[in-house]
């Protein structure tokens, strides 16, 4: 029994030996290492250069956009420096802030061109784009129309929520209620 | 035994084929990295461009909503001189005013006139509602004072 096993080992190692049995082996460990390689490392980075180039592709489109907003604003830059008078009157009507105290000097002055005098006069800020304004006018030879008129025909943008106009005794009492809007945030 | 050499040349076949697969991916790959590299530049660039000009943005943003408040306010809202021009011309014309009182909000006016006579209501009335912005009137009271022959009435003016 033990001789045939010894025989039997023999027989293995003579055939391990054998170069013919080592190049063949050799050269399936290569095969097989290659194979393995084309799989693993050849495909990670095909996989790599596909997600370059699908990241190339975005950034192309990314770019095209970007560009399209650089030549519009580059355009609306233009447009707006060629329409300054026109925004500057835009500005006088609607302004960014709430500028009261512009627009009362120049309600005091037309007042005054209609025969009025500033009487009282409360503002009151509001959470929405305006600002209410209660100006009470004297006056003796006033008239309520033209005035109400050249209240609505100023450039700043209001309205005239309420008027109250009497006449007691030769003299004109008149309060109006304005509404002043402005560019609110 | 031939088929030993046989063996070895496609393996040295399939080595060279797999060092030029890899060379020739690894170029690509640097290849497109440049490009890269060259887009996200640009990109940068024109990200600054666009920023230092956001202003613009802002500023026609601005405009568009002052417009739009503009002509909200303007064309949703009747102008009171539009309707108070010929009323008061034709009060003027036919009765002494008292008071007049207008509130957006309720849409009327309320009248106080004097006359001495009578039918210079009944005038005044015929005229004002033969105005356009005029929807309809009536007379909340008429009072009459004898000894100095004056009568005084109130009217609601509803406007279209």
């Amino acid at each position: 029994m033990n001789e045939n096993v010894k025989k039997q080992l023999s027989s293995y190692k003579r055939s391990i030996e054998n170069k013919q049995f080592q190049s063949s082996a050799y050269t399936i460990i290569l095969i097989f290492t290659i194979i393995v390689f084309d799989i693993f490392g050849l495909q990670s980075l095909v996989d790599i250069t596909v997600r370059r180039f699908d990241t190339l592709e975005n950034m192309n489109k990314l770019i095209k956009d970007l560009e399209f907003k650089r030549d519009n604003t580059e355009l609306l830059k233009q447009k707006l420096n060629d329409s300054k008078y026109y925004l500057n009157m835009l500005e006088e009507s609607v302004p960014k802030e709430r500028k009261v105290e512009k627009y009362m000097v120049s309600l005091v002055q037309v007042a005054a061109k209609h025969g009025y005098k500033q009487d009282k006069l409360v503002i009151r800020e509001t959470r929405e784009n305006y600002v209410e304004v209660r100006a009470s006018f004297k006056g003796s030879t006033a008239q309520l129309e033209p005035f109400i008129s050249a209240i609505e025909d100023q450039v700043r943008l209001l309205l005239v929520q309420s008027i109250h106009y009497s006449i007691v005794e030769n003299t004109v009492d008149l309060q109006v209620v304005l509404r002043i809007f402005y560019l609110s945030r | 035994m031939k088929a030993i050499p046989k063996i070895f040349s496609t393996t040295r076949n399939l080595v060279y084929a797999t060092a030029i697969l890899y060379t020739a991916i690894s170029i690509t790959n640097l290849v497109v990295q440049g490009m890269l590299n060259k887009r996200v530049k640009q990109r940068d660039e024109l990200v600054t461009v666009i920023k230092k000009n956001a202003y613009v943005e802002d500023q026609v943003r601005g405009i568009s909503n002052a417009t739009k408040l503009y002509r909200d306010t303007k064309y949703n809202n009747l102008m009171i001189s539009d309707h108070l021009r010929p009323l008061v011309s034709v009060l003027n014309d036919t009765v002494e005013i008292n008071s007049i009182i207008f509130k957006r909000d309720d849409g009327y006016y309320t009248v106080n006139a004097s006359t001495n006579k009578a039918t210079s209501y009944a005038s005044m009335i015929g005229k004002i509602l033969q105005n356009e912005h005029i929807d309809s009137m009536s007379i909340e009271f008429v009072d009459y004072k004898a000894q100095i022959n004056k009568y005084t009435a109130e009217f609601k003016v509803i406007i279209k």
